[in-house]
C-alpha cells in the first residue's frame, strides 16, 4: 500500500515537474514567436505591425530583448525616437538584461542621446561597452574616441583605440582619419602622421587624408614635403582648387615661406579669385580673412579693404574682421597690437581761409610714448596739413591754435589704411587757454608731508589733448616742472594696481584663493556691490607689508582713502588712519557724494545723469582730501579717485569718435574739472610737501585698460624731468617710504631724483624741485 | 574681538554645518566657543600652518591663550566691545560654561555667534584622518545676498557641469531669492548702468536652482575657468530673457555680441569686455540649464566633460577640492610672471559641506577631510 501511494506521489511530481517544464517551454516558445513575428514585421518595414505585435513584450530574457531591438527600430523608423531611447533605457536598468546591448546602430543611437542630454560620462561608458562588444562597428568606435577623448587624458584614448584599429575592423581606414583628426587637434603632428601612414587610401576618403596630412606636416615646419603633397594631391584630383586652397591658407597660417619663392598673399589671392571652382566655402572664408589680414599687415590697406568688401558680401560677413576693424581700435585683436601699429594712414587736415599764425597742434603717432606732447604744424596758405599715422587704438587728435593763442576747434580722426581721411575744420571763437596765477612757492610748514591722488583709469591721452587745448594748467604745471613717468601697470586691473600700491611687499598673486580674493576686489568696485564678496578670503591670504602700517609705525600719521571698503581686509579700510606709532582709528565725516554746485553743473551740463552721479563722488572725494590737506594733520594721504574708471569706460566711445568736438564731452569736461580740483588741493600743501597724481591703469578701448598709466609728482627733492622708460608702478610704494626716509626692502622701480640710484632717501628740499 | 569674530566667522563659513539643538537656543547672546582645548588645539595648529596669514596669525594668539587649559570657553556678550582671544577661561564654571557644557554634547567644541546678523551655531568633531566633521544650524535671518547659496528643503535639480578636475562646485536651490534691489538703492542710475532689474536677473524662465564650477587653470590661463549653470524651467523663456539683457546691454555699453555654439546648443559670447582677466563671456542654453562661462574655453571646460548629470542631487552641496589648490597655485602664479612661483600649503585635502532648511534653520553638515597624505614612493 505505502508502495503504491509512494509510486503515485512519484508520478503525480514528475507529471508535475514536466507540467511546469512545458509551461515554462511554452512560454519561451511563444515569447520566440513573437519576437520572431516582431522582427519580421521590422525587417519588411511593416512598421505598424512590429509595434503592434511588441506592444507587450515577451517575458523571456532573449525573445524579450529580442523584440525589444525589432520594436525600437520600428519606432526609429516612424519617427519616434524618443520612445525607442526610453525603452532602451529602461531595459539597460533592469539587473537580468546582464550585459545586453541592442544592435550596434542602436547603441549608438543610446550613446548620441546620453551625450547630447549631458551625460558624457555615461555615454562614454557605453560607448566603450559598444565598441568592444562590436569590434567591427567604426561609428561605435569613433563615438567612443570622442566621448574618451573629453574625459581622458588624450594620449592614452589615442594610444588605446590606435591598437584596436591595428587588429583592422572593416571601417578601420575611417576611423583612422578619425583618431587622425584627433590627433591634430590636441596638436600631435607627429601621431597624426604616424597614424595617416604614407600610402593614400581609398579615393573616396582620400581628400580628408590628404587635407589632415597637409595640416599636419604644415604644423611641423615641413613645407617641401607640403608642396610635394599639395602637388601629388592635385593631380589625383585633376583640379588644383582645393589642395592649393589648403596650401596657401596653411602656409599662412603656420607663417611658412613657399618653397618656390611665391608670396603667400599671391597665392591666397589666387585661391580667393577662383572662388566657386573651390566648393568648399568655409575653407575659401578663411582664405578672404588670411588674405585681407596678410594685405593689412603690409600696408595695402585699399586692397585689403577691397577683398574684405568682396569677401564680406559673400560671406555675409567675414569671420571676425568688421570693416571698422581695419581702421579701428578692435583691429588689433585680429592683427595683433605690433601690427595695428605697422599700417599706416594719411589724414588731411583742411582749414578754409587760414590765418596768419595758425598752428595745427596734432597728436604723436601711436608709436609714441602717450605722454609725448602735440605736433605743432603751422598751417600753410593752401589751409592743408598732411600727416602719416599709425592706426593705434586711439584716433588721431587735432587742435587748432590761432596766432594769438586762443584755440578756436579741435576733434579726432581715426587714420584709414585705404585712402587719405579728410577733416574739415570748422573755426570756432577762439578760447584763450586757462591760466593759473603766477606760482609763488607756498611757505614750508611743519614737516614733510606727501598727497597722492591716484585717478582710476587716468590716461595720459586725455591729459594731452587737454594739454593741447589749453584747458589743463595744473597738469601742464605738474608735467612741466615736476617730474613725470608713462608707468607700467601689468597687468592692468585696478585691485592689482592697487594692492601693489598699498602692499608694496606682495609680488603678482598669490595663488587661486588670492586670484578669487582679487577678482572680488574687483567687484567690490561696483556701487550695487560695494564690498568684496570674498572678503573673508583675505584671512587665509599672506599678508603682506602695508604701506600705511609701514609709514604709521613710526612718528607718521597716514590715512588711506583707497576706497577699498570696510571689507577688503587686504588693502584697508577707506578712511582709516594709521599712526603714529601704529595707532589706529577711522576717519570721521567721509562723505561718498555731494551735490554739485551751479558752477560745476554748468561745466559738466552735457552730461548724462546716470554719470552725474559718479561725478558727484569725485566732488566729495577732492572735498575731503582739500580738507585734510589743509588741516595739515596727515603726513600721509593717498586717495583714490575710484568714480573716474566708470566715467572713463563709459564716456570713451563718445570721446574717441571721429569729429570736431571741441573739448565738449563728458570725460573733456571732467579732465578741467580734475585739473581745477588738483589744483586747489596744490593751493593747500606748504613747500615741503609732495604732491603726487597717478593713475592704476590707462584705457585702450571702452572695455579694455591699456598697461600705460599716469604719473606725476612735484615737491621737495623731486627732480623735474621726465622719467625714461616705462618704470613699473609697483614701486610707488618703495618711493613714498623713501620720501620719508624709512628703510623697507620693497622693489624698487622709481625714484624721486636720480641720486637716489646709490640708495639712501633725498635731501629735505632740494632746490630744483621745488614748484 | 573683530579679529577673534572674523576668524570664528570663517571658521563657521568653513564648516557650515547644522544641528538644531535645543541646548544651543539656552546659550547667551553673543560669541561663543567652547569645548576640549585639546581639540580646538588641534583645529588651531592646523589653521596655524597657513603661515603668514592673518589666520595663522590669530590661530597662534588663540593657542597660547588655551595653553594649559583642559577645557575652555570663550565669550563676547553680544554687544560689547572685545575680543575672543583675550575672553578666553581654562576650566570654566559659571553659568554660560554650564549651558555651554549641554550644548557640547559629545563634540570636541562647539561655536555659536551671529556673523552677518544670523545666529550661527557649530559642532565640531574631529575624526581619525586628522580631518574634521561639523553640524551647524544658521537661523533663516532677514533676506540678504547670502540668501543665493542658503538652501531650500528641497533639493537643486540635475547637476549640469563636468567634474574632471574641478576646484570648487556649488549646487544649490536657494530657500529664498535674495533682494537685488536692497542691493541697488539708488536704483536709477545703478538700473541705467548694470541693469539690475533685468527680468532675467529677476528669475524669468528659470528653475530655481544653480550651480556654480571653477575649473583647475590650464598652463598659462590668468583665470581658473568658471561657469555658473542656472537651471530652467522654460527654455525658450530664459533665452528670450537672456538675449534681451544682451541686447539692452548692449544699448548701454559698448560690447560685441557673436553668436556662438556648443555642441548643438545654440548661445553668444561677448568678445571685447577684457575688463578682468580673459573675460569674455559666453552662454549656451543646454535643454535643462542656461550655462555662463568665464569664457568659452570655461564652457567647453565644464560642458564638453560634463559627468554630473548621471544623478540628481539629494540636497544642495559645495565642495572645495583643497588638493589641488596648490597646482592651481602654481599655474596661476606662473601666468602672472611670479618670479618664484611657491604653492600653497593647506592642512585639509577637501572640504564638504550639504545643507537644507529644517523649519526656520539651515541645517548643514560639512567635512574638512584631513591633510592629503603624499604618494607612496
Amino acid at each position: 500500500m505505502t508502495r503504491r501511494w509512494l509510486s503515485l506521489t512519484l508520478l503525480a511530481l514528475l507529471l508535475l515537474a514536466a507540467g511546469v517544464l512545458a509551461a515554462r517551454a511554452g512560454r519561451r516558445w511563444a515569447g520566440y514567436r513573437q519576437a520572431e513575428g516582431v522582427c519580421q514585421a521590422a525587417t519588411a518595414g511593416r512598421w505598424d505591425e512590429a509595434l503592434r505585435r511588441s506592444q507587450t513584450l515577451p517575458v523571456p530574457r532573449v525573445s524579450r530583448l529580442r523584440a525589444a531591438d525589432c520594436r525600437c527600430i520600428a519606432l526609429m523608423s516612424t519617427g519616434r525616437r524618443e520612445a525607442c531611447v526610453e525603452l532602451l533605457e529602461r531595459l539597460l536598468a533592469e539587473p537580468a538584461t546582464g550585459d545586453w546591448l541592442p544592435n550596434p546602430l542602436l547603441t549608438a543611437v543610446l550613446v548620441e542621446d546620453r551625450r547630447d542630454r549631458g551625460q558624457v560620462a555615461r555615454a562614454a561608458q557605453l560607448a566603450h561597452q559598444g565598441a568592444l562588444h562590436y569590434p567591427d562597428s567604426g561609428p561605435l568606435l569613433v563615438l567612443e574616441t570622442e566621448l574618451r577623448l573629453r574625459l581622458e587624458e588624450p594620449d592614452g584614448v589615442l594610444a588605446d583605440v590606435e591598437r584596436r584599429l591595428e587588429r583592422g575592423p572593416p571601417l578601420a581606414p575611417v576611423v583612422r582619419l578619425h583618431v587622425a583628426r584627433r590627433y591634430l587637434g590636441e596638436h600631435d603632428a607627429a601621431g597624426t602622421l604616424r597614424l595617416l601612414g604614407e600610402e593614400p587610401p581609398a579615393p573616396e576618403v582620400r581628400d580628408i587624408w590628404a587635407s589632415l596630412r597637409a595640416q599636419a606636416l604644415a604644423l611641423q615646419g615641413r613645407p617641401e614635403e607640403l608642396l610635394a603633397l599639395v602637388e601629388q594631391w592635385s593631380a589625383w584630383r585633376g583640379d588644383p582648387a582645393l589642395p592649393q586652397a589648403y596650401y596657401a591658407v596653411l602656409l599662412s597660417v603656420q607663417q611658412l615661406e613657399d618653397p618656390a619663392g611665391r608670396p603667400v598673399e599671391a597665392l591666397l589671392q589666387q585661391v580667393v579669385e577662383r572662388g566657386d571652382r573651390l566648393a568648399d566655402e568655409e575653407l575659401l572664408e578663411g582664405a578672404y580673412v588670411r588674405l585681407v589680414g596678410a594685405l593689412t599687415v603690409l600696408g595695402r590697406s585699399e586692397e585689403a579693404l577691397a577683398w574684405f568688401d568682396r569677401g564680406a558680401a559673400r560671406f555675409d560677413g567675414l569671420g571676425h574682421l568688421e570693416r571698422d576693424d581695419l581702421l579701428r581700435s578692435a583691429t588689433h585683436h585680429s592683427l595683433g597690437l605690433d601690427n595695428l601699429i605697422r599700417v599706416q594712414g594719411a589724414v588731411a587736415i583742411r582749414l578754409p581761409r587760414p590765418r596768419p599764425g595758425d598752428v595745427l597742434l596734432l597728436s604723436p603717432d601711436p608709436s609714441q610714448p602717450p605722454d609725448t606732447a602735440y605736433e605743432a604744424h603751422p598751417v600753410p596758405a593752401e589751409g592743408v596739413v598732411r600727416v602719416r599715422r599709425a592706426l593705434g587704438t586711439w584716433p588721431q587728435r587735432w587742435v587748432l591754435r590761432q596766432g594769438d593763442g586762443t584755440v578756436a576747434a579741435s576733434g579726432a580722426v581715426w587714420p584709414n589704411p585705404q585712402r587719405e581721411v579728410t577733416v574739415e575744420v570748422a573755426r570756432r571763437p577762439g578760447v584763450a587757454p586757462r591760466q593759473l596765477p603766477p606760482w609763488r612757492p607756498p611757505p614750508a610748514g611743519d614737516g614733510r608731508r606727501a598727497v597722492v591722488v591716484i585717478l582710476d583709469c587716468g590716461d595720459w591721452r586725455f591729459v594731452q589733448y587737454g594739454r593741447a587745448r589749453g584747458e589743463l594748467p595744473t597738469l601742464g604745471r605738474l608735467q612741466d616742472r615736476g617730474r613725470s613717468a608713462v608707468l607700467l601697470s601689468e597687468p592692468p586691473f585696478t585691485a592689482i594696481a592697487i594692492r601693489s600700491l598699498a602692499k608694496p611687499g606682495a609680488q603678482g598673486i598669490d595663488g587661486f584663493l588670492g586670484l578669487i580674493h582679487r577678482l572680488g576686489a574687483e567687484v567690490e568696485g561696483l556701487d550695487f556691490v560695494g564690498r568684496n564678496p570674498f572678503a573673508p578670503l583675505a584671512w587665509v591670504l599672506p599678508a603682506h607689508t602695508d604701506l600705511f602700517e609701514t609709514l604709521g609705525a613710526g612718528a607718521l600719521k597716514t590715512v588711506n582713502m583707497l576706497h577699498a571698503h570696510g571689507s577688503m581686509e587686504e588693502v584697508g579700510r577707506h578712511g582709516r588712519v594709521v599712526g603714529p606709532r601704529g595707532a589706529e582709528g577711522l576717519l570721521e565725516g567721509l562723505r561718498s557724494r555731494r551735490s554739485l554746485t551751479a558752477d560745476e553743473m554748468r561745466d559738466l551740463d552735457e552730461a548724462d545723469p546716470a554719470m552725474l552721479s559718479l561725478v558727484e563722488q569725485i566732488a566729495a572725494d577732492f572735498d575731503a582730501i582739500e580738507r585734510l590737506a589743509g588741516e595739515r594733520s596727515f603726513d600721509l594721504i593717498v586717495l583714490r579717485v575710484a568714480a573716474l574708471d566708470l566715467l572713463t569706460h563709459g564716456g570713451f566711445p563718445a570721446a574717441t569718435a571721429a569729429r570736431q568736438d571741441d573739448g565738449r564731452g563728458l570725460l573733456f569736461a571732467l579732465y578741467r574739472y580734475l585739473d581745477r580740483r588738483i589744483g586747489e588741493l596744490q593751493q593747500r600743501l606748504a613747500g615741503d610737501d609732495l604732491l603726487v597724481v597717478l593713475s592704476d591703469h590707462g584705457i585702450r578701448t571702452a572695455l579694455e585698460h591699456a598697461p600705460e598709466a599716469l604719473f606725476l609728482a612735484i615737491g621737495p627733492g623731486v627732480e623735474p624731468g621726465r622719467v625714461a622708460g616705462a618704470p613699473e608702478l609697483r614701486g610707488v610704494g618703495r618711493m613714498l617710504a623713501d620720501y620719508f626716509g624709512v628703510p623697507t626692502e620693497w622693489p624698487r622701480t622709481l625714484r624721486l631724483r636720480e641720486e637716489q640710484a646709490a640708495g639712501g632717501s633725498p635731501s629735505p628740499a632740494g632746490p630744483s624741485g621745488s614748484p | 574681538m573683530r579679529q577673534a569674530h572674523v576668524l570664528l566667522l570663517l571658521l563657521a563659513a568653513v564648516a557650515a554645518g547644522g544641528c538644531a539643538r535645543d541646548a544651543f537656543s539656552r546659550l547667551p547672546q553673543g560669541t561663543l566657543w567652547y569645548g576640549d582645548a585639546a581639540a580646538a588645539d588641534a583645529f588651531l595648529a592646523q589653521l596655524q600652518s597657513l603661515a603668514g596669514t592673518p589666520a595663522a596669525h590669530a590661530a597662534g594668539e588663540l593657542r597660547e591663550r588655551l595653553d594649559g587649559c583642559s577645557r575652555f570657553l570663550a565669550f563676547c556678550p553680544r554687544g560689547g566691545s572685545c575680543r575672543l582671544q583675550d575672553a578666553v577661561t581654562c576650566e570654566p564654571a559659571d553659568a554660560t560654561a554650564t549651558a555651554a557644557a549641554a550644548a557640547l554634547g559629545d563634540a570636541a567644541w562647539i561655536f555659536a555667534g551671529e556673523p552677518g546678523g544670523r545666529r550661527v551655531y557649530v559642532r565640531a568633531t574631529p575624526d581619525e584622518a586628522a580631518g574634521w566633521r561639523f553640524e551647524a544650524a544658521v537661523d533663516r535671518g532677514a533676506v540678504g545676498a547670502v540668501d543665493a547659496v542658503l538652501p531650500a528643503a528641497e533639493p537643486p535639480g540635475r547637476p549640469t557641469l563636468a567634474a574632471h578636475e574641478r576646484l570648487l562646485h556649488l549646487h544649490v536651490r536657494p530657500d529664498r531669492k535674495p533682494d537685488l534691489e536692497a542691493l541697488a538703492p539708488d536704483v536709477g542710475w545703478v538700473e541705467q548702468l548694470y541693469l539690475l532689474h533685468h527680468p532675467l536677473l529677476s528669475g524669468h524662465g528659470l528653475e530655481g536652482s544653480w550651480e556654480l564650477a571653477t575649473y583647475l587653470p590650464a598652463a598659462g590661463e590668468a583665470m581658473a575657468p568658471t561657469v555658473v549653470a542656472l537651471a530652467v524651467r522654460e527654455p525658450e523663456k530664459a533665452r528670450q530673457a537672456m538675449e534681451d539683457f544682451l541686447a539692452r546691454a548692449m544699448e548701454r555699453w559698448p560690447l560685441r555680441r557673436s553668436d556662438w555654439s556648443l555642441e548643438g546648443a545654440a548661445g553668444a559670447c561677448l568678445s571685447n569686455l577684457n575688463v578682468l582677466p580673459q573675460l569674455a563671456p559666453c552662454y549656451v542654453l543646454t535643454s535643462d540649464a542656461l550655462v555662463i562661462g568665464w569664457n568659452a574655453t570655461a564652457l567647453e571646460r565644464a560642458l564638453a566633460a560634463a559627468s554630473g548629470a548621471a544623478t540628481a542631487a539629494a540636497g544642495s552641496e559645495l565642495s572645495v577640492d583643497l588638493a589641488s589648490l596648490p597646482e592651481a597655485d602654481l599655474r596661476l602664479q606662473r601666468a602672472y610672471g611670479h618670479p618664484r612661483p611657491v604653492p600653497g600649503s593647506y592642512p585639509w585635502s577637501s572640504l564638504r559641506v550639504e545643507g537644507r532648511r529644517e523649519g526656520g534653520r539651515y541645517a548643514l553638515q560639512a567635512t574638512l577631510a584631513g591633510p592629503p597624505t603624499a604618494p607612496a614612493p
